[in-house]
């Protein structure tokens, strides 16, 4: 099952024996999407419909969203429209996840969705099968955090960029297989100190991300990712599925109470003491501040967020994305961000 | 009759209005400036009334809540608050440009792309950071249609500091077998209204009455069956009004729904509407073509329309927010009442059309285009409509395929003329309904 954002309760579809997959995109150059859907949504989406309508996922049996940015259900809406696939879903995930309702119409949603997968696939999801999922996906949740925890050291033993590759593997394999490999990872990284200097401590927030050469490069000109704040990091894991009332409703409280996409973040801002707390426990100089171009709700809360990290001592550095990034511009950029971040060391 | 109108409204806004009221009030004399060259008639009253009632509200010590322009304010009213649409002022101001100002500074402050985040709220941004925007006293607004409003609204919360609330309308995911008005969406929608009321009675000395809940109620009723009739005069050929009208109802429901102005207001338009119909009045002189408009007006060019109706004898019958078109209330019990609160909220201009996939709005615009015997359609896209944007073409389609009636779309920022002149919409207008239409 492809899903396009975080908001989709995987282990519903991983108790029924579906494997999840997020759809990403390529970041190549293309102009298949133009007929479907307007320059001016942001390029992530863009990128994602280009790999449908390219036949890249044809692997694919369903194909589902839960409700996040008007751009993403775009993309959706063009890929099951010009690729259809055997099973389609659109799941309401509330955007106001601080209302007290929220849990409730979020049960009676997964309730639905639910019985449209056993229908799918002619098969009961029983509890126990809903109960393994829940701990597959909570232990691969709780060691993340482990490997996250490694980064805090004086010399992490692992880049921001290897990091991005495990979320992104995370997101597309058999979550009891990654868990294997996870475990293998941390038992190697627990004495490891890497063959170079960590430079500054950066954090990276924004828009979904999954430019690792553009992570490669910054690393490359001494610095180091050691946290991160979007959808193909932290965002994705961070919390676990509480024991709850029932089942459905525990998953739905997990989603509702994991930290926000800015889709969902009001009527109160919740992610800046988040973020603001991640540069303290990580101790990071400084932060870029990553945005696909054209994405609104993270093209209104830029503001706010450069305000607050600045005025907590953080230096911050803004960069706009798009389905390829001008790596050498953004090259003298980084290293002019970093000049300055470590100016202290200079003089 | 009318210099006795003009005297009363020019005392009634004469005082100090308060510094953050001085856009409000410059917009006051504008539409009052309008009324005496235009005749006042009960919807030009009612527009002056909203500017009226603000001032007056603080002098009463009424608490003045703010909200956007796809959320009805009868539930204020029945709250006994002031209701102050915010787009009243940031598209308002875009009739005679006095906008473009707030978005250039909105720009170097980077709030957003120009134009691909909506100008019908950021340069209320703007207005807020210069202490230019008129300070409510609590601020509402609804998750949709798009996120850019949202987002928009969380940033006036965030500069501000006005006590906030929003409801969360859920998206209809379509399937033949749903309902659009399903339980689960009816039940989460009515659990926030009551919500909202618990909020305003925390942030207000207000209490909420069940009595005066189901009079205000009763009140938009009335209102509502107007509409539904004008709905209904306006499929006559020739149309018995001209374009542009169909938008005063919806400004009518949006800003005054449950005032009694409101009501007088709608009356006003529907046998304004019947008069002609029965006399064989058309709204514009010899009409030649029908048009439906779909979307949103190009609100920095006044004269858009009424150039259409002299060069091509042409009448815009409908716009996606003029065409209002809300069912009454369900007032037999307070628990109907907030049943139908909830639906209207899903109802709303854009609301209804924008909560659901396009293929629900695309059956509605060839309904309408079958309905209202159109000739034509014109759709102008205005680039931050995201929700709106990529559908036009399937529906272009679709009323091609079903009617065989052609359809214009074009690019245009609404609120701003810098980004695609008049000029240039007039030249494709032209274009089109001189060599496709004609």
């Amino acid at each position: 099952m492809g899903y396009f954002c975080t908001y989709v309760p995987e282990e519903i579809l991983y108790a029924a024996g579906v494997l999840p997959v997020r759809i990403l995109g390529s970041h190549e150059p293309q102009d298949l999407t133009e007929p479907h859907i307007f320059a001016m949504f942001c390029p992530f989406c863009r990128d994602c419909l280009a790999q449908g309508l390219k036949n890249r996922y044809k692997y694919l049996d369903g194909l589902m969203i839960a409700q996040s940015c008007l751009h993403i259900r775009q993309a959706y809406t063009s890929w099951i429209k010009h690729r259809p696939v055997e099973f389609s879903k659109f799941l309401c995930m509330p955007h106001k996840v601080q209302s007290p309702h929220a849990y409730e119409f979020l049960t009676e949603e997964y309730k639905t969705f639910k019985n449209e997968v056993e229908d799918w696939m002619g098969k009961k999801i029983t509890d126990k099968d809903l109960k393994n999922a829940i701990e597959v996906y909570n232990e691969n949740r709780r060691l993340m955090r482990k490997l996250y925890e490694l980064r805090k050291r004086d010399i992490p033993p692992i880049t921001g960029e290897q990091v991005m590759e495990v979320v992104m593997a995370m997101q597309m394999t058999d979550k009891a297989e990654h868990n294997k490999m996870l475990k293998d990872l941390l038992k190697k990284l627990e004495n490891h100190t890497p063959d170079r200097e960590t430079g500054s401590r950066l954090m990276i927030l924004g828009s979904e991300d999954d430019d690792t050469v553009f992570m490669n490069m910054v690393e490359s000109c001494g610095a180091t990712f050691v946290i991160d704040d979007h959808c193909t990091g932290s965002r994705y894991f961070w919390n676990e599925v509480e024991n709850g009332k029932d089942l459905l409703s525990s998953i739905a409280s997990r989603y509702i109470d994991r930290i926000p996409c800015p889709t969902k973040d009001w009527e109160e801002r919740k992610r800046i003491p988040h973020i603001l707390k991640l540069c303290k426990d990580w101790n990071v100089d400084g932060a870029i501040i990553m945005q696909q171009k054209f994405c609104d709700p993270h093209e209104l809360e830029f503001v706010s967020i450069k305000k607050a990290l600045e005025d907590a001592g953080v230096p911050t550095l803004f960069l706009e994305f798009d389905v390829t990034v001008p790596i050498g511009q953004f090259k003298i950029r980084v290293e002019a961000f970093l000049e300055m971040i470590g100016e202290e060391d200079l003089f | 009759m009318d210099r006795e109108l003009i005297d009363k409204y020019k005392k009634l806004g004469r005082g100090n209005w308060g510094k953050d009221l001085a856009i409000w009030k410059t917009m006051y004399r504008g539409f009052l400036n309008m009324a005496k060259s235009q005749g006042f008639n009960p919807f030009t009253e009612m527009l002056l009334n909203n500017f009226l009632d603000i001032p007056k509200a603080r002098k009463e010590g009424i608490p003045v809540i703010m909200h956007p322009f796809n959320y009805e304010p009868e539930i204020f009213f029945a709250m006994n608050l002031a209701p102050m649409m915010q787009e009243i002022l940031s598209v308002g101001l875009a009739f005679v440009h006095m906008n473009e100002p707030y978005i250039d500074y909105i720009n170097k402050m980077g709030y957003g792309d120009n134009p691909t985040i909506c100008n019908a709220q950021r340069p209320f941004i703007s207005m807020v950071i210069q202490g230019a925007a008129p300070i409510p006293d609590l601020l509402f607004y609804l998750s949709t249609p798009c996120n850019s409003l949202v987002a928009s609204y969380q940033v006036y919360q965030g500069l501000s500091g006005i006590p906030s609330y929003n409801i969360d309308v859920p998206y209809w995911a379509y399937n033949h077998e749903s309902e659009f008005y399903d339980k689960k969406t009816v039940d989460y929608m009515i659990n926030q209204s009551k919500n909202l009321i618990t909020w305003l009675e925390n942030n207000t000395k207000q209490k909420f009455d069940d009595n005066k809940f189901q009079q205000t109620m009763a009140i938009v009723n009335e209102a509502r069956e107007y509409t539904l009739e004008f709905n209904e005069l306006l499929k006559a050929v020739p149309c018995p009004l001209p374009s542009i009208t169909g938008f005063g109802v919806f400004l009518t429901m949006v800003t005054r729904g449950g005032s009694p102005e409101a009501v007088k207001a709608t009356k006003w338009f529907r046998d304004t509407a019947a008069e002609n119909v029965k006399k064989g009045i058309g709204g514009v002189p010899d009409e030649k073509i029908r048009i439906a408009w779909p979307y949103t007006h190009v609100f920095f060019d006044q004269e858009l329309l009424p150039w259409l109706e002299e060069t091509f004898n042409a009448v815009v019958i409908m716009d996606l927010l003029g065409h209002y078109k809300v069912l009454p209330h369900d007032t037999s019990t307070t628990e109907k009442c907030f049943e139908s609160l909830a639906m209207g909220t899903l109802d709303a201009s854009m609301v209804g059309k924008c909560r659901g996939p396009m293929e629900y709005y695309v059956k509605y615009l060839v309904n309408y285009v079958k309905d209202y015997k159109i000739d034509a359609v014109i759709m102008p896209m205005h680039f931050a409509c995201k929700h709106v944007y990529t559908m036009a073409r399937v529906a272009s389609e679709a009323i091609r395929e079903e009617t065989g009636i052609p359809t214009l779309i074009f690019g245009v920022d609404s609120y701003d003329s810098r980004e695609v002149p008049a000029e240039a919409i007039r030249g494709k207008i032209s274009d089109f309904l001189t060599h496709v239409v004609s």
